[in-house]
């Protein structure tokens, strides 16, 4: 896992986001069990009373889950992260066709370009 | 916690302090060797050398004594060191107090190696025979006995360097309330009490001889009035109590000005 | 009650007012930066809470009492200056700090010491001044304190020793307490701040939540004091 910030904007905010992807696409397994919030603050160089708050942020989108004493695990349900990866493949697709479309291309063009490049 | 701080001072100061005691005590072994042949010139002359520095060593001991003890005092409570001093969960006059009893010590220790030292150098029947005379000498003229002359004069040797160990710290602490030329004013201020006390004392113990002639006595110059042993006694006893009411009421006071804090740079 | 709360604090030199009606209060379990121009009075005011000074006016409260004994065994310090003995060794600095703090953490320090790849019998003489101010680091994280004052801690290194000094603080502060670090490289070290204090010309002129800033400003806390300080 590797964390990168930029300092313009709220730590916890960014965290939630980088977390986020690693669940979504994987890089954390669902089901699996995060490290402590100790240890992830210190993985991630960030306090952890940071790291707390985009952790509670995280389980408020249902994404963790706390199990009683054992610490925290990513979530099973596959609904819930399917939902999660649409809406980010959404916003993705939004956010490049946005700006292929600034640049003066076609619909038809964007397609071609995206079929070319992906061989 | 006084322990824990007596023992990083003392073992502070005795660190050079030691060596010097064992220069001081291995030239006075090396004095009485060169004496012991006095059938050559050349030896003897070696002999001499080797006196004058054992003698000189002597010396060294006591001002390296006053030296390392104010050294360690500004070190520990005003230099870099000071950063951690002060924020040792102990009390100003427990580090104070340390400090002082550091002082008492190192200086009773270095007086009794020079004692030591000046035996091991000169030791033999005849000296001891002059010293015993000569302190014969002044134990019937004080109507006294040997003993209480020596333990007369160490007490008094031991004061002094005492009273000096102390002024020096109370300059110290005065001239580090100040925020510039702290050094300098220190030393000002170490003699300027060095001074008082001096003054203090013979006028403390004239204010006494206006209500007592016999004590009186010793300021009048009048060469026919000769000093009987008896107030050269009461003089002596008089001096020795002021000068412990005066290390005590210093010792106060340093500890008052020392609870008001600190201004470290 | 608060860990820290500074009341009212002015402090003069001789006839310059270096520090002018500080008003502060230090919760428990943050991670604040104290952060200002060189000579703005940052030091001057972690020397007060540290009885290295003593106020002009004003008064400095620890869990609700005045500055003494019982607010240096909870305070950790780490000054700009080396403070420590350098005729010592490590070891006998170690025995130094058993001996007067009660909750220094002597098998934590010589963890920390081994993996600097320092000799325990080296002379702190001996050693770099990089290296005795690792140490010096290690010595004061080592302390279950719940006050960590960290005065510049990255002041003058390069980048590998900052990464170090960060690690060291992160991975050493216990949870309950409380760290504040005071700097003038902000971008630095904004990262793992909770809280911030800007302090300039002897004066507090904000104290907030470091996130909470960020989203107000839409900056980073380096920009905002820039911005506001225009340096």
């Amino acid at each position: 896992m590797n964390f990168i910030f930029d300092n313009d904007r709220p730590i916890y905010i960014q965290l939630v986001e980088q977390l986020q992807i690693f669940i979504i696409s994987g890089k954390i397994q669902p089901g699996e069990k995060l490290p402590s919030v100790r240890d992830l603050a210190l993985k991630t160089k960030v306090n952890p009373n940071t790291m707390q708050k985009a952790l509670a942020e995280l389980e408020d989108l249902k994404l963790i889950y706390t199990e009683r004493t054992n610490g925290k695990y990513v979530t099973t349900d596959n609904k819930l992260l399917n939902k999660f990866k649409s809406k980010y493949a959404k916003e993705k697709t939004q956010k490049y066709i946005n700006e292929m479309k600034e640049l003066n291309f076609t619909k038809e063009e964007i397609i071609k370009f995206l079929k070319e490049e992906d061989k | 916690m006084l322990s824990k701080c007596l023992k990083y001072d003392l073992k502070y100061i005795y660190k050079v302090l030691i060596v010097f005691y064992l220069i001081d005590i291995g030239f006075a072994i090396i004095t009485r060797i060169l004496f012991s042949f006095d059938n050559s010139f050349m030896l003897h002359i070696l002999a001499l050398i080797a006196s004058g520095t054992t003698i000189s060593f002597m010396f060294s001991i006591i001002i390296n004594n006053l030296m390392r003890v104010w050294a360690r005092f500004v070190k520990n409570i005003y230099s870099d060191e000071s950063y951690l001093t002060h924020t040792l969960p102990i009390s100003k006059s427990t580090i104070y107090t340390s400090k002082f009893l550091a002082s008492i010590i190192t200086m009773f220790t270095s007086i009794l190696v020079i004692i030591l030292c000046v035996f091991i150098a000169y030791y033999s029947k005849e000296n001891l025979e002059i010293l015993k005379n000569t302190l014969q000498f002044f134990a019937t003229s004080m109507d006294s006995t040997t003993i209480k002359v020596i333990l007369t004069a160490f007490l008094c040797l031991f004061l002094e360097f005492t009273m000096i160990l102390q002024v020096g710290f109370t300059g110290l602490l005065l001239g580090h309330r100040s925020n510039n030329l702290k050094m300098a004013k220190s030393i000002v201020y170490g003699f300027l009490n060095y001074l008082f006390v001096g003054v203090i004392s013979v006028l403390i113990i004239y204010i006494i001889g206006l209500f007592n002639p016999n004590i009186m006595a010793l300021f009048n110059t009048n060469i026919n009035n000769t000093l009987t042993v008896d107030i050269v006694k009461i003089a002596l006893t008089l001096g020795i109590c002021l000068y412990i009411i005066l290390i005590a009421i210093y010792y106060y006071i340093d500890i008052k000005i020392f609870k008001k804090g600190v201004n470290v740079e | 009650m608060e860990l820290l709360e500074c009341i009212h604090i002015y402090k003069d030199y001789d006839k310059k007012q270096v520090l002018k009606d500080i008003n502060l209060k230090i919760p428990r379990g943050k991670i604040i930066g104290l952060l200002g121009k060189n000579g703005m009075g940052k030091t001057t005011l972690i020397k007060l809470i540290n009885d290295l000074l003593t106020p002009t006016s004003g008064k400095v409260l620890v869990n609700g009492k005045n500055i003494g004994n019982e607010s240096k065994k909870i305070i950790s310090y780490l000054p700009e200056q080396t403070y420590l003995d350098k005729s010592m060794t490590i070891k006998q600095t170690l025995e130094y700090f058993t001996d007067f703090y009660d909750n220094f953490d002597i098998e934590k320090a010589k963890r920390l010491i081994k993996d600097l790849d320092l000799e325990i019998d080296t002379k702190i003489s001996k050693m770099s001044k990089g290296m005795q101010e690792k140490l010096q680091l290690i010595l004061v994280m080592s302390r279950n304190a719940e006050l960590y004052i960290l005065d510049e801690p990255l002041g003058g290194v390069d980048p590998a020793t900052r990464d170090y000094i960060l690690d060291t603080i992160l991975n050493n502060f216990n949870e309950d307490a409380s760290v504040i670090i005071s700097t003038h490289l902000i971008s630095d070290i904004e990262r793992i701040l909770d809280e911030v204090i800007f302090i300039d010309k002897g004066k507090i002129i904000l104290s907030t939540d470091a996130d909470k800033l960020r989203e107000k400003e839409k900056g980073s806390i380096d920009e905002i004091f820039r911005r506001m300080f225009k340096c």
